[in-house]
């Protein structure tokens, strides 16, 4: 192995250390930074500086306490389990790479391995008892694989973009407050209410509704994203200034009896970024939803849309709201 | 709940001197089927285990399905963990990552089944040396957020996407519509920054 050869690996792997303490390589470049990892002291040296780091990581997730009803809940269901089978024994096999197996050795290139092989005792055993321990993590990934298929892969393309509009909303938020100190809490509380967008928009239950320009507004687009757990965010873009004195309204139509959504202020680039409210559902399964709709309107609203349509939107096969 | 052990909750919620130490005597306690130790440990780490799984899953229902399967694993597998007294903390938060993110991956569409780029598996590489149980330090822990929070917005984001949703570099990329190089240099250089602030806390 010459030296030249080494230094180019080097380079290349020093990049990687960083993604790979960070769990963030896909299966080939992981592969490829573990084979060279075993001739790179200093990829390494890097590796082990970071993962004090990455394994930190946990502790920045905002600090909740844990709900004090849930304490029976799992303790009981838990220790009224019989073990899976003779306790602490699956067909003789040794465990090496068990949960709470660490090395105490120096550093080497196994002990930095990112086990592939899921099987090999660190899963979870609480749904069957008939199942062994290590056997439920490659069925929650092989089921997950088949769910995350279908309309939501093109649902996730469009998605992104509005993701981007809202980043820089946030972007925007951020430099404001750093550049004023006065208007900093104000800068900040913005900032959270764009994160919680974004999280709306990601969020694993989000459902979303596009609304499609009309003739006033070819150019303008809008989706309506609604997650139970997240909450309800409207965003549009490409919308023309309402002339003075009308504003854009939101309608709900149902049956052809619209119900106002709220009026929708438009910022400057012709973006709306709304919190809005799904209608109001009765007990039997709520109202179903023929379109959604944005008109303009008078400044304050009217109690049934009367201007022209700018953007309109129909459920497919999938409603917003309860199931 | 029969406390079957000779000191049954009166450790609730205390803060960790020592709680290596005492998380491996629990351990052992649990390996023989103390139900009374597993209650402690739980009172020691559930917030923990819970924030993460919260963090990460969104919603509480599914955040009590990860504490439960996090604490499930340790009662039926106390018995093969190795003597580490100093790693239960970081195994227990490990586990709970994985299982959440395993969780979320059903319903995320981030999270493509053909996808080249996704992550064949979350789990971390395991240091080389167990990180002690300082990292239950809700000091350092603050010190860390705020370390995280003054990055970068990007920057920040990357790391979150890497290490709460367990997306991928190409995923990141594809999410925040940034160059891979630039994701990546937001990654390597982010990580410097907060190891600095880890090292200030050890140190």
């Amino acid at each position: 192995m010459s030296r030249d050869k080494d230094k180019a690996r080097s380079r290349h792997a020093h990049g990687l250390a960083s993604l790979y303490a960070l769990g963030a390589l896909n299966a080939g470049d992981r592969a490829k930074f573990e084979a060279h990892i075993e001739m790179c002291s200093s990829s390494v040296k890097e590796v082990t500086a970071l993962l004090p780091v990455t394994h930190r990581l946990a502790a920045t997730a905002p600090p909740r306490e844990a709900p004090a009803a849930m304490r029976e809940r799992v303790l009981h269901a838990i220790t009224r389990q019989s073990p899976p089978t003779a306790s602490g024994e699956t067909d003789g096999r040794e465990n090496p790479g068990g949960p709470i197996a660490t090395p105490v050795t120096p550093p080497t290139a196994d002990d930095l391995t990112i086990r592939t092989d899921v099987d090999d005792g660190a899963a979870p055993v609480i749904e069957s008892r008939e199942r062994r321990p290590g056997r439920l993590i490659p069925w929650l990934i092989a089921l997950a694989s088949i769910g995350a298929a279908g309309w939501a892969g093109w649902q996730w393309m469009q998605q992104v973009t509005y993701t981007q509009a809202l980043q820089q909303n946030l972007d925007a938020a951020n430099l404001q407050a750093i550049q004023s100190e006065e208007a900093a809490v104000t800068a900040l509380e913005a900032v959270d209410a764009v994160r919680a967008q974004v999280a709306i928009l990601a969020a694993p239950d989000v459902e979303t509704l596009h609304l499609a320009g009309q003739p006033g507004a070819p150019g303008a687009s809008a989706r309506w994203a609604t997650s139970e757990a997240a909450g309800t965010l409207f965003t549009a873009a490409g919308l023309p200034a309402p002339p003075p004195g009308r504003s854009y309204q939101l309608w709900f139509v149902a049956n052809d009896a619209p119900i106002s959504g709220g009026m929708l202020p438009v910022d400057d680039a012709g973006r709306i970024v709304a919190s809005v409210a799904p209608p109001i559902q009765d007990g039997s399964g709520g109202i179903p939803l023929v379109a959604l709709a944005v008109t303009l309107e008078p400044e304050g609203g009217s109690d049934s849309p009367t201007g022209e349509v700018y953007l309109l939107g129909r459920p497919t096969e999938r409603l917003p709201g309860p199931d | 709940m029969t406390p079957a052990g000779p000191e049954p909750d009166n450790d609730r919620r205390q803060p960790a001197e020592n709680a290596g130490q005492d998380d491996q005597a629990l351990i052992s306690r649990i390996a023989g089927k103390d139900a009374a130790a597993l209650a402690a440990l739980y009172d020691r780490h559930v917030d923990a285990v819970y924030s993460l799984a919260l963090r990460i899953t969104g919603e509480p229902a599914e955040a009590e399905g990860v504490v439960q399967e996090v604490f499930a694993q340790v009662w039926f597998e106390a018995a093969r963990y190795r003597d580490d007294s100093a790693a239960t903390l970081r195994r227990l938060l490990e586990l709970a990552r994985e299982l959440a993110i395993a969780r979320g991956r059903g319903r995320n569409p981030a999270h493509d089944a053909d996808d080249p780029d996704a992550a064949a598996t979350v789990r971390l590489p395991k240091p080389a040396l167990g990180l002690t149980d300082d990292m239950a330090d809700p000091d350092d822990a603050a010190r860390l957020r705020d370390a995280l929070a003054s990055l970068p917005l990007l920057t920040r984001l990357s790391i979150e996407l890497a290490y709460f949703d367990g997306l991928t570099l190409a995923q990141i990329a594809r999410q925040l519509e940034q160059p891979k190089k630039q994701v990546h240099e937001r990654i390597r250089s982010g990580l410097e920054v907060l190891r600095t602030t880890v090292e200030e806390n050890a140190g």
